[in-house]
């Protein structure tokens, strides 16, 4: 039975990045119809860099120890993408009287689960009449 | 339902108006508005807790009504969206011959807080130490749906239109589950999670009352809030505390919870009562001097344990502008906090078995551990902002320059050996030109610079270098306390010192417009033992828009960000 034998320190170094692209258009091809679509996708990465943690002193006297720390910096690797789609299109009967269907799709992908996946896809969908006066 | 009931009995008065009108004899009926009716279908692949972290999956019916009227008697509007039971908003405004005038606005949706299965915490030794885990609720949606209800209502009288009265109520209400999460800790490392059926509400109930005249205004309000919890806790029965190898129970003297007391309360959520004053003074003067001071004087009470925490604070703005180019400003707050000091008394338990049998850790090493702490928010503080602006000309641009100071000088709690204060400045530099038409252009520099950043004193590093000893019981044993005590890092995510730049172009041509926005930011700490923290941050956006034509828009955009984090890592090499 022992007890501490120093300690081993190492600079670590943590990076992230995330890019995302934005796109829309509205147009009212007549002036009894509107389409709208949205689109957004967005990419990013996060995680550590690989590093040592080495305790060469405690290793030159404990042979037998092994200190290996060569894959835990992939444990907490970020990375994710999603893509957002919005579609919208009304049509109206009359000035007063209109029918209104909206889309949305998301697509969330987790590609380095950290805890567990949460990847997803979900999709809406709504069908409506609507009158003004 | 309280919210959705708040805004039926807002609605209620807003029919006020009309028996108004009626009564006056008001022939102006007019009411414009829409109504439309459908259905949502939803389709949900694998989790919906990040692609619906804040939306509806339910299907059924959807509708929207608008309604709005603008007469002699006053105005109303009122909107209500139904996406689900679980998202749904709305607002209504009226107003009274200027009398009364209402603001409410109602929002619900759901969070998905995700349910964490806990695989990752599965590990064994080859001497019986083990971390494992146990999930009570398996099949639970940890989902909690957010409610918010927000009214204000003005009241101003014919007789004395300087004097305006108001009410306000605010109530907030989070419904749901969460994962509630204990360790059992001595035989194994043993997380247990459960669902926590939650029902929390916080509600707002303000009176306010102001003066105003040609150059000023007095303000008071009174703010009484109370956050209480259906279910404050959830409870959980501790593990036997066993020793790994041999299975007996002899490290009872060093624990908290055993099984042998049975179910007690955790995952505890406080409920919590808050009284706020608040008084608002403005002055301008004719030769453009305006002046406003405020002061806040708060309580706040945790109700199951009766600890306070007091706030006071005061703040003074003034701005002159000195001729059509010069224009200076300036904002001074003092402010203090105040938490009563608690109590701590750790279980004294003896053990059944061992070398210890009979005995507390008290008895075998004479520490209790018994001891009052402070809070480290206990604090006075100051903060100065001081920017004087110049306009270089008609077409010059102008500029800009700031100096920030803040003093936070703590009254007990240490961020670098023997400092208790933390004295900030930042000095900023901006330009800001229009070169051509619709062509705009700004940028900004500043400089920060922190004496005493925060860090945790030896938080890090245990330099603690022990003997070959037979077994735990051993008197000369290390303890817990002897590897804190050893440590020698500050650890911080503070920076001592950084610097700013923003660059910002908007252009407008043929019809379209274009914006972009870049910002880096970089800083760093070395002020403490081993202390070595550093972060570099860039964000940039691009937005292009047009409208196109009579019949069609389109827009392009495009956000970028990324951030470089150095930061030590220190631990403890152990033989046992």
């Amino acid at each position: 039975m022992g007890g501490q034998d120093g300690y081993s320190r190492d600079l670590l170094a943590y990076n992230e990045e995330a890019n995302s692209l934005l796109a829309g258009i509205k147009i009212r091809p007549a002036k009894t119809f509107d389409i709208g679509l949205d689109v957004a996708y967005t990419a990013a990465e996060g995680g550590l860099d690989q590093f040592d943690l080495p305790a060469d002193d405690y290793v030159a006297t404990h042979p037998p120890t092994v200190f290996d720390f060569s894959q835990s910096h992939t444990f907490s690797d970020i990375d994710v993408d999603r893509l957002n789609l919005d579609v919208m299109l009304k049509y109206k009967f009359t000035a007063d009287l209109w029918l209104r269907l909206w889309y949305r799709f998301v697509d969330y992908k987790d590609n380095e689960p950290y805890l567990w996946d949460t990847s997803g896809q979900v999709q809406w969908a709504t069908l409506s009449a609507g009158w003004s006066f | 339902m309280k919210a959705p009931t708040h805004l039926v009995l807002a609605a209620l008065l807003a029919a006020f108006p009309f028996a108004v009108a009626a009564d006056d004899g008001d022939d102006s009926t007019a009411l414009e508005g829409s109504i439309e009716i459908g259905g949502l279908i939803t389709e949900v692949d694998d989790l919906p807790d990040k692609a619906a972290e804040f939306s509806t999956v339910e299907d059924g019916p959807v509708g929207k009504v608008k309604l709005s009227t603008f007469q002699d008697w006053g105005a109303l509007d009122f909107k209500f969206k139904y996406m689900a039971t679980d998202e749904n908003e709305g607002h209504l405004n009226f107003d009274v011959k200027r009398m009364v005038r209402s603001h409410t606005t109602y929002i619900k949706f759901p969070h998905r807080l995700g349910h964490d299965p806990m695989t990752n915490l599965e590990s064994t030794s080859t001497n019986g130490k083990v971390v494992q885990h146990t999930d009570f609720s398996p099949s639970q949606d940890y989902v909690m749906e957010y409610a918010l209800f927000e009214d204000r209502t003005e009241l101003q009288f014919p007789g004395f239109r300087p004097l305006t009265l108001a009410i306000e109520f605010r109530e907030q209400q989070r419904k749901g589950h969460t994962q509630a999460f204990t360790t059992s800790h001595c035989d194994t490392c043993h997380v247990k999670s459960q669902a926590h059926a939650r029902n929390q509400s916080t509600t707002d109930g303000t009176l306010e009352a102001s003066v105003a005249w040609k150059s000023g205004l007095i303000r008071a309000r009174v703010t009484d809030r109370q956050l209480r919890e259906d279910n404050p806790d959830v409870t959980v029965t501790f593990d036997n505390n066993l020793h790994p190898e041999l299975q007996t129970p002899v490290f009872d003297n060093r624990m908290q919870f055993d099984d042998d007391v049975g179910p007690v309360p955790a995952d505890r959520k406080p409920e919590i009562d808050k009284s706020t004053t608040r008084l608002d003074f403005r002055w301008a003067s004719k030769n453009g001097l305006a002046i406003t001071a405020n002061g806040v004087w708060a309580t706040t009470e945790n109700r199951g344990t009766g600890y306070e925490a007091d706030y006071s604070g005061y703040v003074v703005t003034a701005a002159k502008r000195f001729g059509n180019d010069l224009r200076l400003r300036w904002r001074g707050k003092v402010y203090e906090t105040e938490n009563d000091d608690v109590y701590i008394e750790p279980i004294q338990r003896t053990t059944p078995a061992g070398p210890h049998a009979g005995l507390t850790y008290y008895d075998v090493y004479g520490l209790t551990f018994d001891q009052w702490r402070t809070s480290a928010l206990d604090r006075e503080g100051l903060e100065s902002k001081l920017d004087a602006s110049y306009r270089l000309g008609r077409k010059g641009g102008t500029l800009r320059g700031s100096w920030d100071y803040d003093v936070v000088d703590r009254e007990t709690y240490e961020v670098l050996p023997g400092e208790k204060e933390t004295t900030t400045n930042v000095l900023g530099l901006s330009y800001r030109v229009r070169p051509a038409k619709g062509l705009r252009f700004d940028a900004e520099y500043k400089v920060g610079d922190v004496k005493n950043a925060f860090t945790l004193i030896d938080g890090a590093c245990s330099t603690l270098v022990s003997e070959q000893y037979p077994n735990p019981w051993n008197p000369e044993t290390p303890q817990y306390y002897d590897f804190h005590d050893a440590r020698i890092a500050e650890t911080t995510a503070s920076a001592s010192s950084w610097n700013r730049a923003t660059i910002a172009l908007g252009w407008s041509f043929a019809g379209a417009t274009l914006t972009g926005r870049y910002v880096w930011w970089d800083g760093d700490n070395t002020d403490g033992d081993l202390t070595d923290w550093s972060k570099e941050r860039q964000t940039a956006t691009v937005t292009l828009w047009s409208p196109g034509g009579a019949n069609w828009d389109w827009y392009l955009g495009w956000a970028y960000q990324d951030m470089s984090l150095d930061a030590p890592a220190c631990i403890p090499v152990f033989d046992g």
